[in-house]
């Protein structure tokens, strides 16, 4: 007996020093990695060392200044932008109507000149160019689809004739990159870059192997290496033998693949540009040295897709990107008299900030106005897991009641009410009022949220709004939920929602009715309401055939259609459904112009009417400056700004602006692009395009008339959705459910006494 | 020679007395530190408003006292701890003589017991959901018994739920004090009574029992202060408004948190703290006694 | 009688039930795939219908859950290592502290020790959250806040293995110290020799207990912590548990095995040191 406990404990022992060394060789991992980390950071640290004894701050950071275009891209195609090879930048364009010769521009540093060499007469005029490349001798090479729709490669120059190099088995596949070097022409395809001779005879291919997609948006040549994306970074090929090297590992993460790469034109030196800034890679390196902070340039704004980097001649670089359809280029200069890091930090925290676009867009445009603030996006809840908001907020109030904490918070999904109660709120009656007075802010928007005695704590900087669509008769039973419940069961037979979950329903109408539920001054729930929105729902239920729970089978061959788990956020588009015939009117929840263009598209085939619904909209993004926050002007600054119509202006499909004089340029907005989608089980489908102006103007002008703002409390939410679960299962009446949420509510309530 | 021998001891006192306070001051630094000035930030919160540094006199106790769910939050507390701290010491002793009734055949059992001790709260909640959910294994089990599906979490059973998650985790801990009780009884008093004709029944109540009595103190306390690391589970389990039969203080605490009601939650915490100094007095008594 | 002991055993195994089922569920459940784990607890991971279909061996075992947790997921290895770092600087300080301190309220009279028991009773007492902004205001004020040591130095202080370890002290008969101070030892000689080998056991069990109390906690990590890297693998749990429902069991079950093997390890001890806090002359 003895002998035997001894070896349960031996081997116990065995088996905790098994863990221990595994642990150990986590933490082998770890050191490793704290080292990158450092090493990332010394190059700055010593920077502000250096200087440390003269200066109180370092100096020396890149700045960014736009280049003027020297085309309209309203009525001219930007073919591609690329460097000479005596160093200059060349972009080639073309007529979007007349079409005509393909036009040059030379950029000399200050202005763009229109130049004409002998070879652009040569190139024929009825293709479409998609890549340009200039060899180290000054012969043209050219991808471009011919009238069929082939894709080719050409060479031509101001001694020879337009040629096209023989290439059969490219003919279908998108070509996405070309550039000349010493060994050849590399050309990328689907899975991989060939290697061509100067007749199209294939040398050797690199393959691409990226997990995220099988083209490379960006490659980069360097004296002896060809960079190509793979599985966990970029791949380094040797250019000659075709050898793969070595792999660099990913700056930010796979989506570094679609950033752009640049090698400077001597060594093996190269560089990425992604939305984290510009990044160097020394030869033989192991660590990203990070340039250009992204944060603190229009890199790391969300309406910005980066197309291409190339490096000047003077450690500057170019970045050509896209925002809102139009071409921008970014040149980055270094200026020494700028201090390398900002002396001021303003912080902003929320639940969920990972995708609120406008936010990020304005911190990016907001730095760049005033070099000497940073902003720093604390994203609280985004990535917790199994942490409970409850949890994130209470370590978010352990820093309020100290006097820390954020300058700025976005209150979605916070206690709003109780850090307005407490004094945790500053007052921005004063910016709010000014910007009301000049016209910057609807005042039907912003009147909501000013307070008894005239103190503003809260504001919204994005709106999305429900519309609702339909034939006319129809969308008259809308504007209570009792009306809509009578409606209903009127007419048994012409469900009003689409199949779904009971509890996505429930959600779908609580939002859509909130403020008949929950008294918007008080916040507390209007007695009685919460049955008739169960009844509500369920009646509606009951006529599209919904369910509590959708077994596998039962979704009607499509992957969870009816069961999918919708949460708290909704999403709603109906439009598919009505214009199919199975549900009577559709509501839609608009974050942009780009939401109506389906909707539009049904109502022009079949004559329906569309109306806003109630007034109501969902206050997005809801900012408050903290009493405790050290940056406060800063951050009434901020505000300002998020809600002026620089950054209310762009278009980010997170919800319409609040400010009137950006609707302007909404409206002003155009676009090309289109969506489409079949009917299933017809020849039937509906197509959207760009709305025409007086539909953008009619979409617009809703916003004049929304004055009843959805500003949700989550707690009571889920003890709605909570509590109501029986009813839906059949095993408790609506009155039941509807006391046992009262109840919950009362004990939520009654903690505030 | 008697005064001789007074001031020899007084001397000794004063040394051992030195010596005592050179040990203790590294943990009294840091308590002092790290745990009774917050203490005492707590209770100044408790007379101040909310984040602001104004007194406010017992205000907040005032209306902590007469706030409804501080009352319900009481009574559901109080509730929790009179069933389940004497089923805990009654289930442990049971195990407890069970288990020293088998000698070291009973070995396996005491480490078995002793697990679910070392179970993250994560595992356990985890695991919870697989038994309690209204599709889990317990409804199916009385489902063979011709029951309705019940969601025993949230729904009245949650009370039940979370006694048997108390006990379950603190049995084993419970049973092996109640096992040094039972080992420090000598057998020969047993022998003895056996001689006397006593049953195993008279062994137990008149032998036994008062034997453990000093045990059952300490078990009893222990068993009071894990009481409160329950709450988690529970919170994990059924959210910040779970069923009203678990609405406990911590759960009312919580909540004031999540409103900013520090002063409130700070003035409550102070009424717990003099809630239970009293029995922890008592017991400190008794203990003293043993002590010095 | 011996038809007795069966009883007794028999009683005994099918509280034991409640364990061992639990156990080997997790540990099955941990050696599933991920469809197999989908299929067996779908209601529980994504709103399916059914039942809940636990099972104590797996149709299809596989070590993929394992492989995937250690192997692919390095955030997993980080954590374990500042589980390990934040409980073992914890451990360290409480063996040299609390015992220390333990020892001076478990073998002398001094005045005011009944008051200090007292006290360190009392702090024992409230739930952490209550202390949770409190402490951050002395935290903050030390430049603590996002450290290890936010973790470690209140951690190091709690009352509780004083409360255990003076118990167990206080057990060492008095005629044991007399004998060995009339033979001219120090105090601190008479610490080290005698009341470190004869409280060896409550030692232990503080230690034990300790690392439970420190390995599973969460909410201070939680709190004072806001640097990812720095969180233990108690808050890496219910993520991995809400985020890959592949890895959820194996994470648990890795998880729990540090405390486990320890237990099995040191039970003896543990018995002996709970057994002599409980019991004195």
């Amino acid at each position: 007996m003895k002998q035997n406990h001894w070896r349960k404990r031996i081997t116990a022992c065995i088996l905790l020093a098994a863990m221990t060394v595994l642990s150990v060789s986590g933490c082998g991992n770890k050191t490793q990695d704290e080292s990158k980390t450092n090493q990332e950071t010394t190059s700055q640290t010593e920077t502000s060392g250096a200087n440390a004894n003269q200066e109180p701050v370092a100096k020396g950071r890149y700045v960014e200044h736009k280049i003027e275009l020297p085309v309209d891209e309203d009525s001219m195609w930007i073919l591609d932008i690329v460097k000479s090879p005596e160093g200059n930048f060349q972009l080639f364009a073309k007529d979007k109507n007349a079409g005509g010769p393909v036009q040059l521009y030379e950029y000399n540093g200050s202005v763009w000149t229109l130049i004409t060499p002998d070879y652009l007469s040569k190139i024929p005029q009825n293709i479409y160019i998609s890549h340009i490349a200039y060899s180290s001798d000054g012969i043209v090479y050219l991808t471009y689809r011919d009238a069929e729709y082939k894709e080719k490669l050409a060479k031509v120059s101001d001694t020879a004739d337009f040629t096209v190099i023989p290439l059969e088995e490219i003919s279908k596949d998108m070509i996405t990159n070309l550039h000349v070097s010493k060994s050849g022409i590399l050309l990328s395809l689907m899975w991989n870059t060939m290697v061509l001779e100067d007749d199209g005879t294939v040398l050797r291919r690199l393959p691409h192997k990226s997990a995220q997609s099988d083209n490379c948006f960006s490659f980069a040549v360097t004296e002896d290496s060809f960079l190509a994306p793979g599985d966990q970074g970029f791949i380094r090929y040797n250019e000659v033998t075709g050898e793969e090297k070595e792999i660099i590992p990913y700056q930010s993460g796979e989506e570094d693949i679609y950033g752009s790469l640049a090698a400077a034109g001597e060594g093996e030196d190269f560089y990425l540009c992604n939305s984290a800034g510009i990044h160097r890679m020394m030869e033989n390196g192991t660590i990203w040295e990070t340039i250009v902070d992204g944060s603190l340039t229009s890199l790391g704004m969300p309406s910005i897709n980066i197309k291409k980097m190339m490096t000047g001649s003077d450690n500057d670089y170019y970045v050509w990107c896209i925002e809102n359809e139009k071409s921008n280029l970014i040149h980055f200069t270094y200026d020494a008299d700028m201090p390398s890091v900002p002396s001021k930090t303003l912080t902003i925290y929320g639940l969920n900030l990972s995708d609120n676009k406008t936010l990020r867009q304005a911190a990016s445009l907001f730095q760049m106005a005033n070099p000497d603030v940073k902003i720093e996006i604390i994203d609280g809840h985004s990535d917790a897991g199994g942490i409970s908001v409850s949890d994130t907020i209470r370590s978010l109030n352990t820093e309020l009641v100290n006097g820390k904490g954020a300058d700025i918070l976005v209150l979605d999904g916070l206690p709003a009410r109780s850090y307005k109660e407490k004094g945790i709120l500053e007052d921005m009656q004063k910016i709010i009022g000014e910007m009301i007075e000049s016209g910057e802010l609807y005042d039907n928007v912003a009147d909501k949220f000013y307070e008894e005695d005239g103190a503003v704590y809260q504001i919204p900087t994005r709106i999305s709004f429900p519309v609702i669509i339909g034939n006319e008769e129809d969308l008259r039973h809308f504007s209570t939920l009792e009306d809509i419940a009578q409606y209903q069961n009127a007419n048994p037979d012409k469900p009003i929602t689409s199949k779904a979950r009971y509890e996505n329903i429930l959600r779908e109408y609580a939002n859509l009715y909130y403020t008949e539920l929950v008294n918007p001054e008080t916040g507390q729930l209007v007695p009685g309401k919460v049955k008739t929105l169960l009844e509500t729902v369920k009646t509606l239920g009951d006529a599209c055939g919904a369910k509590v729970i959708f077994g596998e089978s039962e979704n009607d061959g499509r992957l969870n259609a009816f069961g999918f788990d919708q949460g708290n956020r909704i999403k709603m588009s109906g439009i598919y459904d009505l214009y199919g015939g199975s549900r009577l009117i559709s509501i839609e929840m608009l974050n942009s112009i780009n939401d109506m263009m389906l909707p539009y598209s049904a109502i022009d085939k079949r004559g329906y009417s569309m109306e806003q619904l109630n007034g109501s909209y969902l206050a997005l993004g809801m900012l408050g400056v903290t009493s405790t926050g050290k940056e406060k002007e800063t951050a009434m600054e901020f505000v300002r700004f998020v809600l002026g119509s620089q950054v209310q202006s762009s278009d980010l499909r997170d919800g319409f602006p609040v400010n009137p004089e950006a609707v302007d340029q909404w409206q002003e907005k155009t676009s090309e692009y289109s969506v489409a989608i079949s009917v299933s089980g017809s020849d039937d489908y509906l197509d959207g395009y760009w709305p025409e102006p007086e539909r953008r103007q009619e979409l617009l002008g809703y916003l004049n008339t929304l004055n009843n703002p959805i500003i949700l409390d989550g707690v009571l939410m889920e003890m709605i959705i909570n509590e109501s679960k029986g009813y839906f299962e059949g095993t408790q009446t609506a009155a039941q459910a509807a006391a046992a949420v009262e109840n919950k509510a009362k004990l939520y309530e009654a903690e505030q006494q | 020679m008697r005064r001789n021998n007074n001031r020899k001891r007084n001397n000794r006192n004063r040394k051992e007395a030195g010596g005592a306070y050179a040990f203790l001051l590294p943990s009294l630094l840091g308590t002092a530190l790290f745990v009774v000035l917050p203490y005492a930030e707590l209770i100044r919160r408790s007379f101040c408003s909310s984040i602001g540094r104004e007194f406010v006199g017992l205000r907040n106790y005032i209306q902590v006292l007469n706030n409804t769910t501080f009352r319900l939050a009481v009574f559901n507390t109080c509730r929790f701890l009179i069933v389940c701290i004497p089923l805990l010491l009654l289930l442990s002793l049971f195990t407890a003589v069970m288990i020293s009734g088998l000698k070291e055949k009973g070995n396996t059992y005491k480490t078995t017991l002793l697990l679910p001790m070392a179970v993250p709260v994560a595992s356990i909640v985890l695991l919870w959901r697989v038994i309690f959910h209204s599709q889990g294994l317990l409804n199916q089990v009385t489902a063979i018994l011709g029951a309705e599906p019940v969601d025993w979490i949230n729904g009245s059973t949650a009370f039940g739920v979370l006694v048997f998650t108390y006990i379950w985790k603190n049995l084993g801990y419970d049973m092996i004090l109640w096992l040094a009780g039972l080992s420090s009884i000598s057998d020969q008093q047993y022998e003895a009574a056996r001689v006397d004709g006593a049953g195993a029944f008279s062994c137990f109540w008149y032998i036994t029992m008062p034997g453990l009595k000093k045990t059952m103190v300490l078990t009893a306390a222990l068993s009071l202060f894990n009481s409160f690391k329950v709450f988690r589970e529970a919170y994990l389990l059924a959210g910040d408004y779970p069923n009203e039969s678990i609405y406990m203080l911590q759960h009312l605490f919580n909540n004031w948190f999540l409103s900013l009601d520090i002063q409130k939650m700070s003035a409550a915490s102070v009424l717990l703290l003099l809630a239970i100094a009293v029995p922890v007095l008592i017991y400190n008594r008794m203990q003293g006694r043993n002590i010095d | 009688m011996r038809g007795k002991k069966i009883v007794q055993r028999a009683v005994l195994t099918v509280i034991c039930l409640f364990v061992w089922l639990p156990f080997l569920m997790m540990a099955a459940s941990s050696l599933m795939s991920e469809g197999e784990l989908l299929e067996r607890f779908g209601p529980i991971l994504s709103n399916r219908t059914g039942s809940i279909k636990p099972a104590l061996i797996p149709d299809y075992p596989t070590l993929r859950p394992y492989v995937e947790l250690l192997l692919d997921s390095p955030g997993f290895f980080v954590m374990f290592w500042n589980s390990f770092l934040q409980t073992g600087a914890v451990l360290l300080g409480q063996v040299v502290i609390a015992t220390a301190a333990a020892w001076a309220f478990g073998i002398y009279t001094f005045p005011g020790k009944r008051q200090l028991f007292f006290l360190y009773i009392i702090l024992m007492v409230l739930p952490f959250q209550v202390m949770q902004a409190a402490n951050y205001l002395v935290l903050d004020k030390l430049h603590l806040i996002d450290t290890h040591l936010a973790v470690i130095l209140p951690g190091i202080f709690s009352a509780f293995p004083v409360f255990i370890m003076t118990q167990c002290f206080s057990s060492i008969p008095k005629s044991l110290l007399e004998a060995a101070r009339l033979d001219g030892a120090g105090e601190l000689r008479i610490f080290v020799l005698v009341g470190i080998p004869m409280g060896f056991p409550g030692i232990m069990a503080a230690g034990i207990l300790g690392f439970l109390e420190t390995y599973n906690a969460v909410e201070p990590a939680m709190a004072y912590l806001k640097t990812r890297t720095l969180w233990p693998l108690s808050l890496y749990l219910p993520n991995i548990t809400a985020d890959k429902v592949s890895v959820a069991w194996a994470a648990s079950a890795v998880a729990m095995m540090p405390p486990v093997l320890l237990f099995l390890a040191g039970q003896t001890y543990l018995e002996q040191g709970i057994a002599l806090s409980g019991v004195k002359e």
